[in-house]
Formats: C-alpha cells, sequence, structure tokens
C-alpha cells in the first residue's frame, strides 16, 4: 500500500439562506504511512471542513459533499456505509480537538473516558480497558495515572486534558490521526511539549497525521510535507524543506513574510492587504487576485491549476504566474 | 449540570448551595417524615383504616382517636397514614414513568432532531394542550376508576413535561464538543446519548421530579375528591375530603386534616424542588 489516504477533487458545500456554496472546491492531496502533513490556513479556508468532510462529521443537515473521493487504505471514506465509518472513526482514523477543555465530557473521569474508548473498540473487558487507559495516561506522560484516572477534566489543566485527549485518540492504534489545531487553545510552552509529544508518539506508532494548524512556525516542527489552503482552496503542496526554502505561490510568500521573529528587529513584516473573499462571493478566477502583490502582471478570469513546478512531482502550486 | 460528579462529591459545592438555603432542608425532612409515615403505616396506624366504630361516628379528636373519626366511625388518623400510601405510590410510580418515556422521547428528539423532532414534539404538544386535570378526568372516565388507571393517567399527562425538559438540555448538549468528540471516536448514537448526555440533563429531570411528585399528589386527590380516584372503601387524602365534606360544619376534622397533609406534600416537594434547582443549577450557584 503506497498511500494510507488519498483524497481527489474533494468540494464540501453548506447550505446558506440564498443557497448552497462551496466551503472547499477540489481538494486532493495523498498522505503516505507514517507522514505528518501539515495543513496550513487562516480562519475560515476550509482546514477543518476538510477534515469533519473526511471523517464524516459534517453536520447532517445543511451540509452536502459535492464530489470527489477519498480513499483511505484503498476504501473510501465517501461512499461506505455511515456504519461502517463509524467503525472505523475512533479505532483506525480519529482526531483530536482545539479545546481539550470542552473536548472531555465534564461529568465523567477522565480516566473511564479513555478506557470507554478501548472497551468500546478493542472488544476488550472493563478490567483490561482500564489497565489500558492507565498505560496510555502514562504513555502520554501523565504523571500518577493511577490517582488521575478518577480526576474529572475540571480537576485539570488544559494541557493534560489535551494530553488526555491525545490519550483517547491513539487508544486503539490508529493508522490515520486528524489533529485539528490541537495546540491553538494551549500556553505556548505548553504547545511546545504538546508537539514534540504528538510528534514521538507518531513515530512510536508508526501513524500517519494530519495536522491542522494556521501557526507556521509548528509546521516546521512537526510536519514532513506542507500544504497551504486559502479560500477552499490547495494553493501550494510541498515538503516542508522546500516550502519554507523555496516558496512559489504568492500567498505562502506572503505568509512567510508576515511571521515575526525573534532574531530580527521585525521592520520588515508585511501584513497581506485585503480580505478573504467571502463564501457566497468567490470569483470566477483565482482567488488571491485581488490580494496578490503581481496581480498586475496576472488575469483576474482565469481559475489556476495544482500543477507541479519545475517538473517536481513533489511541488505543487496553483498560480497562473507561476504555470 | 454535572450530577453524578456533585452526587459523589456531596460534600462539596451542591451540599453547600443546598444547605444554605435552609428552607429547602424544611422540605427535605417533611418529605421524609410523611414518606417514613406511609412507609410505616401497617406498623404506626392506630386502627385498622377501614375498621368501624359504628358508636363513635364523628368523634372530635380525642386521646383514643387522636384526629377524632368520620362518618363511618373509621379512624381518620389512620387513614391519613394509610392515604399518604396511596399518594406516594401513585405520585412517584406515575413520575417515575413520566420521566422514563418522556426522557428517552425528549432526548432522543432533541439529539435526531429534523423531522423526528417536529413529530414527537408537535404529539408532545398536543398532549400537553389538554390540562392535567381534564386529562385525567377523560382517561379515568375511560378506564374506570383504579389505582392503576389513576397512575396511568398521570404518566401519561406529564410525560410531554419531562420530554420537554430533557429535550432542552439534550440541544444544548448536542452541540457542545465533548459529544462531536463522541462522534469522533466512533461511538453509536445510543451510547452518546445514555453515557455522555444524560448524566448531563439528570439535575434538570430530578428537579422537574420533585415538582411534578407535588402536582400529582395533588392531582390525584383532586380526581379522588370527585370520584373519580382509588375505590372506596380504600383510604385516600382526597376521597377522605370528599367524604368529611357533608358533614364539616360539625364535623370539620374528618376533611380538614386530609387536606392539610395534602398541603403539606406538596409545599415539601416544591421546597426540596426549589433546593434542588438552586444546588444544582452553576448559573444561580454563582449569584449567590
Amino acid at each position: 500500500m503506497k498511500y494510507i489516504l488519498e483524497v481527489k477533487n474533494l468540494s464540501t458545500a453548506f447550505k446558506l439562506q440564498s443557497g448552497w456554496y462551496r466551503a472547499t472546491t477540489d481538494i486532493s492531496f495523498v498522505l503516505k504511512p507514517n507522514e505528518t502533513l501539515a495543513v496550513v490556513g487562516e480562519s475560515g479556508c476550509g482546514k477543518s471542513v476538510t477534515a469533519f468532510s473526511l471523517m464524516g462529521l459534517l453536520p447532517e443537515h445543511g451540509s452536502r459533499i459535492d464530489s470527489g473521493s477519498a480513499l483511505f487504505k484503498g476504501e473510501d471514506l465517501l461512499t461506505m456505509p455511515k456504519e461502517k465509518l463509524r467503525k472505523i472513526r475512533g479505532s483506525a482514523m480519529t482526531m483530536i480537538f482545539q479545546e481539550p477543555m470542552t473536548s472531555l465530557n465534564p461529568v465523567l473521569t477522565v480516566g473511564s473516558q479513555i478506557a470507554e474508548a478501548v472497551f468500546y473498540h478493542m472488544n476488550v473487558g472493563k478490567a483490561a480497558a482500564r489497565k489500558r487507559a492507565l498505560e496510555l495516561m502514562d504513555m502520554v506522560k501523565i504523571p500518577d495515572p493511577g490517582n488521575r484516572y478518577n480526576d474529572y477534566p475540571h480537576h485539570l489543566s488544559g494541557g493534560m486534558c489535551q494530553r488526555i485527549m491525545i490519550a483517547m485518540s491513539l487508544a486503539c492504534e490508529p493508522d490515520l490521526v486528524f489533529a485539528d489545531e490541537p495546540t491553538t487553545a494551549l500556553d505556548v510552552t505548553i504547545q511546545a511539549q504538546m508537539i514534540y509529544l504528538l510528534h514521538e508518539l507518531k513515530e512510536k506508532q508508526q501513524m500517519s497525521m494530519v495536522f491542522i494548524t494556521h501557526d507556521l512556525g509548528v509546521v516546521a516542527h512537526v510536519a514532513d510535507r506542507v500544504a497551504v489552503m486559502y479560500a477552499g482552496n490547495i494553493v501550494e503542496t510541498a515538503p516542508v524543506a522546500d516550502l519554507f526554502a523555496d516558496p512559489r505561490h504568492p500567498y505562502t510568500k506572503a505568509l512567510l513574510k508576515s511571521i515575526p521573529r525573534l532574531d530580527k528587529d521585525n521592520k520588515d513584516i508585511l501584513p497581506i492587504q485585503g480580505m478573504v473573499p467571502s463564501i457566497d462571493n468567490m470569483p470566477e478566477g483565482c482567488r488571491f487576485y485581488s490580494r496578490c502583490e503581481k496581480k498586475e502582471q496576472c488575469r483576474p478570469d482565469k481559475f489556476p491549476q495544482l500543477l507541479p513546478i519545475d517538473n517536481n512531482p513533489n511541488h505543487l502550486v496553483r498560480c497562473l504566474l507561476c504555470e | 449540570m454535572n450530577t453524578i460528579a456533585r452526587f459523589k462529591h456531596l460534600g462539596t459545592e451542591t451540599y453547600h448551595v443546598f444547605n444554605r438555603n435552609k428552607t429547602s432542608w424544611v422540605g427535605l425532612l417533611l418529605l421524609t417524615i410523611l414518606v417514613l409515615l406511609a412507609v410505616l403505616a401497617p406498623v404506626i396506624a392506630p386502627y385498622d383504616p377501614v375498621e368501624q366504630h359504628i358508636i363513635q361516628r364523628l368523634e372530635p379528636p380525642s386521646s383514643q382517636f387522636l384526629l377524632g373519626t368520620d362518618y363511618y366511625g373509621r379512624d381518620v388518623l389512620s387513614r391519613i397514614i394509610w392515604g399518604c400510601r396511596v399518594s406516594f405510590i401513585i405520585g412517584s410510580v406515575s413520575v417515575a414513568f413520566a420521566m422514563f418515556f418522556g426522557t428517552i422521547l425528549g432526548s432522543m428528539a432533541g439529539y435526531k432532531g429534523g423531522y423526528f423532532d417536529s413529530f414527537v414534539m408537535g404529539v408532545m404538544d398536543v398532549l400537553m394542550s389538554i390540562p392535567t386535570l381534564l386529562m385525567g378526568l377523560l382517561i379515568v372516565a375511560i378506564l374506570g376508576p383504579s389505582q392503576t388507571n389513576l397512575i396511568i393517567a398521570l404518566a401519561l399527562t406529564m410525560v410531554p413535561r419531562f420530554a420537554r425538559i430533557a429535550r432542552a438540555p439534550t440541544i444544548a448538549a448536542k452541540n457542545k464538543v465533548y459529544v462531536e468528540a463522541c462522534q469522533a471516536m466512533g461511538f453509536s448514537d445510543i451510547r452518546i446519548l445514555v453515557v455522555h448526555i444524560f448524566p448531563n440533563i439528570l439535575g434538570e429531570l430530578m428537579v422537574m421530579g420533585s415538582m411534578w411528585m407535588a402536582t400529582a399528589v395533588r392531582t390525584e386527590a383532586a380526581l379522588s375528591f370527585i370520584g373519580l380516584g382509588v375505590n372506596p372503601p380504600t383510604a385516600t387524602l382526597g376521597g377522605m375530603i370528599r367524604e368529611g365534606f357533608k358533614d364539616i360544619m360539625s364535623a370539620p376534622w374528618a376533611s380538614l386534616y386530609p387536606g392539610l397533609v395534602i398541603l403539606l406534600i406538596v409545599f415539601a416537594a416544591n421546597l426540596l424542588g426549589d433546593g434542588l434547582r438552586d444546588a444544582l443549577d452553576p448559573k444561580l450557584r454563582n449569584e449567590k
């Protein structure tokens, strides 16, 4: 098996008052076993929508998947029966959420919530599930698991809760984990710990990860490859070193220029001018055109395709100027 | 909200808020005494509730009959104690049934949403539009007066109330991230409802349970009063008021005391409900 996940032309639409609008259009990417793909982009660009579409977690009413296929270990996630997808979810494919404090049920002990995941998916007894939960708590470096097992989420800090969430999602040794901004709600020091923990566990358990974030600094630490998203499209995808060394899409370049750095005086920070086009008013052509600094050399009416650049099949860019 | 957690640590917040409001203790104490009386009726009651002391009819309260005797010469105190038993059985069983079915319907409707929700809640609204007493009358008139039918009638009128009470917090809980996280863990809907949502709505249900318990007792008394309750000669509080009513000018004790006991039960259950509501509601807790 070459790829653990192969997504082709995935488009997801949401219903607004005036009709259906696409939140993501033609998302295509592949993920190799034991690879981390970072999906980067600003709020509302469709990062989470992509993950939710693949997990089958979109709201039943008011959303639909317009087109595409997503082969997970050779089976299409988008067309398989719901029951089958549900069984895959939580065992072979899991998700870590953004806000650890609210992602745990306030009335159940954290230990029992981990044990529940084990019990539910792994066909073991309650005692074995409890034992496995304690092991997992130890694995995510929670001190004194025996005592923490019976704590409620409000007894723990955000970082601890996120460790519990990580333990839950890794309970059944998944092949693929979606991490949906797992560090956004945490302190910077805890963020670093969390990123290293996730990275370490990923290596140990040999799983693939889709790491959704809007923080390019985080990307450099965890990712093998990066996909940059803008207004519902992937605009550039490349191995992480290439992307930082040689960004091609004007949006990627602008993003990299807008990161403040500790080792410089930051006079050259350039915010990106303008606004993201809204979902019900997407331009026909290039969606970044209005904000692009090279728009004088370009044309607004043609929609660019995601194409390899310099004949490198690993580095794809969606830009008319780069074609 | 997090009932189990709080009940497990009853020494903490819940207890303190409940404790701060002394009236809720009065409610709990009164209700406990009345329930104990009802449970221990065979031991405590000085006389058999249907035994007639024909010579001592309409006797005023004395050392022999503490609360007097009624028209048939039966001891009022003993009949009150046995009447409490009937009231509590009817009240608690009907509330339990209503709570059970109402919670299932309401939380499923809230969780599923869409047409299922509209249909179920539409039916509930129709049921709710009929006043409790009228509905009780209707069902008892159709099925005939008996303890079981009374329980059915009361439960049926209360199901929609519990469905409403269960639905709203279910919808609130459904949109919480932890339910989404449960879905991401691949748990079945039933599991999410029972294991994850139910403990979160239990608090509200408990409060409503104690409030509607009072209403059930009152409605039972009202139906017994108009002769649609449990068949005589079984002692019921409502029935006693009715039987004593014709002699109310000469022997008020025969209907006054059972009336007072109904008042006490309703009062105690409401006090307890208020205390529970304050103790289980995180918003009210912070205000105080």
